[in-house]
């Protein structure tokens, strides 16, 4: 019996195929595979509903699990991508009122479908784009920048913290950023 | 610091959102934004890039996270299916499992060391790390999970949580236990009563409340808690008991066998083979007086559940009418003046910025209820005064503007006219006008493409309604109060009265600037109050509010600085019809409405609809026989049964503290009983077919009274609600029969638990407006009388359940029950009104809801002692039409119709 499977196998796989994996033996390895396809995007179209991106990780990771356990229990879905946003716009739906419950519950209506115009993927895709966007703007940029943002951001330190750490002056530390930010945005805009 | 331009904002915009700006040039570029939009947009996307980089900087390590826990997911067991999916409102659904079961189907547990427990079920989020410690007791180490425990099986034991931030005990409760994350602990109590203790400081909560430790060497802090619970608690049941031992009598009876058997004009009917009858017209004008007429005529009476629910709403709503008269009405001219005077500025501002323009219509909007409240009141200096001319002459005279004024939108304002009590003086007149004004005139959130104005204008509205929200915070009325004092006195007595607000007001404005990370749309969808005006950095003029939320707000949605209401009839009729509910094929149908393409569609609902949801079977069989659930699912709407289903789930949901969250919810639940099939070894008469249209009649009547009442607060659509008697007409429909020393009899619908909810809600009343200083001694001694004539009902009503008979001491009580209730009404008893429910979305078609002249009921009860005695009582009348638009009925048309022979057409179901 094959106890693991190449994650290059996995990759050659289509969605539907490792769906059908999830509930195996193997079943971690398939969905790991899923996991890393939409990740980010279930990410790009959480940012969009929460505006937060502080939230974005704790609830991304929520859904995935719930979609990992729902798999595991065979209750698989036709279109598992679709399937995935479902998922994470429920996750949206449950932290906005799980805020709301019990502090003031006198105007929760009772929970009823409502269907929006536009699908959790076709967002999850447009915000995919942008995100794509700003990865190659990312990619683009010299190596100490790189570094920079993984201590303000991977790292949560402040610029003071920062320029301690690189003795370089705070103000430089901060300029580079707005100079890195600035460029980034011109990047989304479209521009060159 | 002074003013930045563009150039410097832009600059420095990309560390202000990256939170890495000093504090001066913070404020200093909050200010610029206020006005420029260009360099709001920009800081809008600076946000997002923020926001993105972060994410992207953070995925490797993110992924890798979730990789372990799919790895650590996959080595535990499969978990067991088929476990009982509880959903408690609005939690995070999470699996039930007792904690008996948790040694199995949780893995990662040590499994030896452990007893069993039986006092507790808890229910972890899938993430949820915790340990049993012993068998009371529970360590969370991260993660969330319902806790519900049920002492039962070791009374006297207290269970505990164990976190980082605190222990957590409770010995009847159900709440939710949160660890770990910025918060070490936080508990949502969902039911009873939980202690926490962290730091030698003890701290209760109790349903409804939330404490928090904001890190694990804090003592708990007691977060806002609902005002609907709090309301709630004010609200202590009435035990009922769930038995009779009433003999049953056996139908149709002989008239020679019943002492009193009256000569009815059009034969005996019902009373003889159902044990009731309704006999047309009663002798008088309300229901309190048909009993003198009765009396005279020398009938055993009945006291009808018709009366007390007539009597007891007429209390409430006299109530109202003396709070907004010489306490509202007074605070709410105080207020506007308040906030008038501070918005006003002597001069016009040499650049017309978006926060200048935003503070003029603010004023505007002050203003304009200022003057509907005091018209020789001044305006404030720096106002339009022609702009606020035109506005207030055109509310007065009630007519139709196509775009109002800085508003954007149209508005007809013959919706304005005041109705129902608020005709009565000249007082309540401005009043309704200028309540009207500030509650269905939202300054909207959001605009552009598909919205009811453009997105400058609703900029405008929302840095207009900032100013308002400012102004309320800091302005000091004439009286020497905080402008927020008297917002709090009105806004506190609408949400008793006619329930929470559901338009966003000043505090939702306020919280939404307290953090510029919360965007603001999230903020006004969620709602979540926080600490009513607490500090807020004065600096901060402008929300941002992203793009993508604004446009999950509603076209309506807006800041309002006096809210309509949220009423649980209402949204649940709402979504009952068109386009939540789909098509139809038949075109007869009462509810149905034929759209400009054709399409037949449920454009409108019914008052049934409401009684089906709440358990009703005779309602819903109305409905389907009269083909109005005849509506099938599409792909964008639900059919009628599904969507009917769905909501009655919900409203099954909800329990006795949350039908009793103020005092329009509470009557909703009062009306209940009267939905229900009378409980086995009840008086023959309560069985029957006729009795059933009756107490469908009665509930019905009852929703519509309410709905006038309250019509300033809650209805959505147009309301038009009379007050006015009809003539008296002699319309006698039957003679009375012999007076066998009858006359002297009295009896009341027995119907315990009705009585004992209206008990429970008076009480509620009496002590919740005390606390809020709003009673006089006059008003406190008309509810404690109240209170103590509904007991009195309840309790007799039970004996007469329980087969025992009434000594004559307690019949004379009840004989003068409906006199001592209309005393203690506090005013006038109301005549019969008619409501605007709804308007069809074709907008062609309303929905009108009315009461006429009381009918007179014959009810044929078997006494304890085996004698058989006809007894009357007056009983609601409940009409219900469908009208175009255009022919809605006015208060005077529904007057000349009740006065008109044959008058009024019934429901079929009614006649």
């Amino acid at each position: 019996m094959k106890l693991f499977t190449p994650s290059a196998a996995l990759s050659q796989l289509s969605d539907a195929e490792l769906v059908a994996q999830c509930a195996g033996g193997e079943g971690a390895a398939a969905f790991g595979e899923l996991a890393a396809r939409y990740y980010r995007p279930v990410c790009a179209f959480l940012f969009k509903k929460l505006g937060q991106a502080d939230l974005v990780e704790d609830l991304a990771q929520e859904t995935f699990l719930e979609a990992f356990k729902a798999l595991r229990e065979r209750r698989g879905p036709a279109y598992f991508s679709s399937w995935l946003f479902g998922i994470a716009h429920n996750r949206c739906g449950k932290w906005f009122r799980r805020k709301k419950v019990g502090l003031f519950p006198a105007n929760e209506p009772p929970e009823v479908a409502v269907g929006g115009p536009i699908s959790p993927q076709e967002e999850a895709e447009e915000q995919h784009k942008k995100m794509t966007a700003l990865e190659y703007g990312l990619a683009g940029l010299p190596a100490e920048t790189r570094q920079l943002l993984y201590f303000k951001h991977e790292e949560g330190l402040t610029c003071e913290q920062i320029a301690a750490r690189l003795r370089q002056p705070v103000g430089t530390v901060k300029s580079t950023l707005a100079r890195t930010y600035k460029l980034l945005r011109a990047r989304l805009r479209g521009e060159p | 610091m002074s003013p930045l331009t563009c150039q410097q904002v832009l600059d420095e915009i990309d560390l202000l959102a990256a939170g890495e700006c000093d504090p001066g040039t913070a404020a200093a570029i909050w200010q610029h934004v206020t006005g420029c939009p260009g360099c709001a947009a920009a800081l809008e996307q600076a946000r997002q890039v923020i926001g993105w980089v972060n994410l992207s900087v953070r995925e490797p390590q993110a992924l890798e996270r979730l990789q372990q826990r799919i790895h650590a997911e996959a080595r535990q067991r499969r978990p067991a299916r088929g476990l009982l999916v509880l959903r408690v409102a609005g939690v995070a659904a999470m699996l039930l499992l007792t904690i008996g079961l948790y040694f199995v189907l949780s893995p990662g547990l040590d499994q030896d060391r452990h007893g069993h427990i039986a006092m507790a079920q808890i229910g972890p989020s899938p993430d949820a790390v915790y340990r049993v410690e012993d068998a009371h007791s529970i360590r969370v180490i991260s993660g969330e999970l319902l806790v519900r425990v049920t002492p039962e099986q070791a009374p006297g034991q207290a269970f505990t949580v164990h976190t980082a931030g605190g222990t957590v005990t409770a010995e009847r409760a159900e709440f939710v236990v949160e660890a770990a994350g910025k918060n070490p602990l936080s508990v949502r109590v969902l039911s009873g009563k939980v202690s926490v203790d962290n730091n030698n400081v003890h701290l209760e909560a109790r349903r409804g409340e939330t404490l928090r430790v904001s890190s694990a060497r804090a003592a708990p802090q007691r977060l806002i808690e609902s005002p609907g619970y709090r309301i709630a608690r004010a609200y202590v049941p009435v035990k009922v008991k769930a038995h009779a031992r009433v003999p049953a009598l056996k139908l149709p009876v002989e008239p020679a066998a019943v002492w009193n058997w009256p000569s009815l004009v059009k034969g005996p009917g019902t009373l003889r083979t159902q044990g009731s009858a309704v006999v047309g017209k009663g002798e008088s004008d309300d229901l309190v007086s048909s009993y003198d007429v009765l009396s005279k005529q020398g009938m055993p009476l009945m006291i009808t559940s018709d009366t007390v629910l007539y009597l007891a709403r007429a209390q409430l709503a006299n109530l109202l009418r003396d709070l907004e008269e010489h306490q509202l009405a007074f605070d709410l001219t105080r207020l506007t003046e308040g906030l008038g005077g501070h918005l006003a500025h002597p001069q016009a501002a040499r650049e017309r910025t978006a926060s200048y323009e935003g503070r003029q219509l603010a004023l505007i909007y002050v203003a304009v209820a200022q003057r509907l409240l005091h018209p020789e009141a001044e305006a404030p200096q720096g106002v339009d005064a022609a702009v606020l001319a035109a506005i207030v002459k055109a509310v007065q005279e009630g007519q139709k503007l196509e775009e109002v004024p800085g508003l954007g939108y149209g508005a007809d304002f013959s919706d304005f006219r005041p109705v129902g009590h608020y005709a009565a003086s000249d007082t309540l007149q401005r009043y309704f006008r200028a309540t009207m004004w500030l509650s269905r005139m939202p300054l909207l959130v959001a605009g552009g493409e598909g919205k009811t104005v453009s997105a400058l204008q609703a900029e405008r509205q929302t840095i207009a309604a900032h100013w308002i929200a400012e102004a309320l915070q800091q302005a000091i009325l004439s009286d020497g109060r905080p402008a927020v004092e008297a917002w709090r006195t009105i806004d506190t007595v609408a949400s008793f009265f006619a329930g929470a607000a559901d338009q966003p007001g000043p505090a939702q404005y306020t919280a939404s600037r307290l953090e510029w990370r919360n965007p603001f749309a999230s903020q006004l969808m969620q709602y979540v109050p926080r600490p009513l005006f607490a500090d807020v950095a004065r600096s901060v003029r402008q929300p941002v509010v992203p793009e993508d939320l604004k446009a999950e707000v509603g076209p309506a949605t807006g800041f309002c600085l006096l809210s309509q209401r949220f009423a649980a009839d209402a949204f649940a009729l709402g979504k009952l019809v068109y386009p939540n509910i789909g098509r139809g094929t038949n075109e007869k149908a009462f509810t149905a409405v034929t759209l400009a393409d054709g399409q037949i569609v449920r454009g409108l609902p019914r008052g049934l609809d409401l009684m089906a949801l709440q358990g009703n079977s005779f309602a819903r069989r109305v409905l389907h026989d009269g083909g109005d659930d005849a509506y099938q699912a599409t792909p964008t709407a639900l059919g009628y049964d599904e969507a009917f289903d769905r909501l009655r789930a919900d409203l099954d949901r909800l329990d006795v503290i949350d039908w009793n969250r103020d005092l329009y919810w509470a009557w909703l639940y009062a009306l209940q009983p009267l939905l229900r099939e009378p409980i086995a070894g009840s008086p023959t008469f309560m069985t029957s077919g006729t009795y059933q249209v009756t107490q469908m009649n009665s509930a019905l009547a009852s929703w519509t009274q309410l709905r006038g009442d309250t019509v300033l607060y809650t209805s959505k659509a147009n309301q038009a609600a009379g007050q006015f008697r009809a003539e008296s007409k002699d319309a006698r429909a039957f003679t009375p029969g012999p007076q066998r020393g009858t006359e002297a009899m009295a009896y009341v619908e027995p119907l315990p638990e009705l009585y004992a909810r209206l008990l429970a809600l008076t009480q509620m009343a009496s002590k919740e407006l005390a606390k809020m200083n709003l009673l006089t001694a006059e008003w406190q001694k008309r509810l404690a009388e109240t209170t103590q004539l509904f007991a009195t009902a309840y309790a007799l009503a039970e004996k007469e359940l329980d087969d025992e008979p009434l000594g004559a001491e307690e019949q004379a009580e009840l004989r003068r029950l409906p006199e001592r209730l209309r005393e203690a009404s506090g005013g006038p008893l109301p005549g019969p009104v008619i409501v605007t429910i709804a308007k069809a979305a074709s907008g062609d078609w309303v929905l009108q809801e009315a009461t006429g002249r009381p009918d007179l009921g014959l009810f044929l009860v078997r006494l304890p002692d085996g004698k058989l005695a006809t007894f009357a009582g007056p009983l609601s009348s409940y009409y219900e039409f469908k009208q175009r638009r255009i022919e809605a009925l006015t208060p005077e048309r529904w007057q000349e119709m009740l006065r008109a022979t044959p008058g009024p057409v019934r429901p079929e179901w009614a006649r």
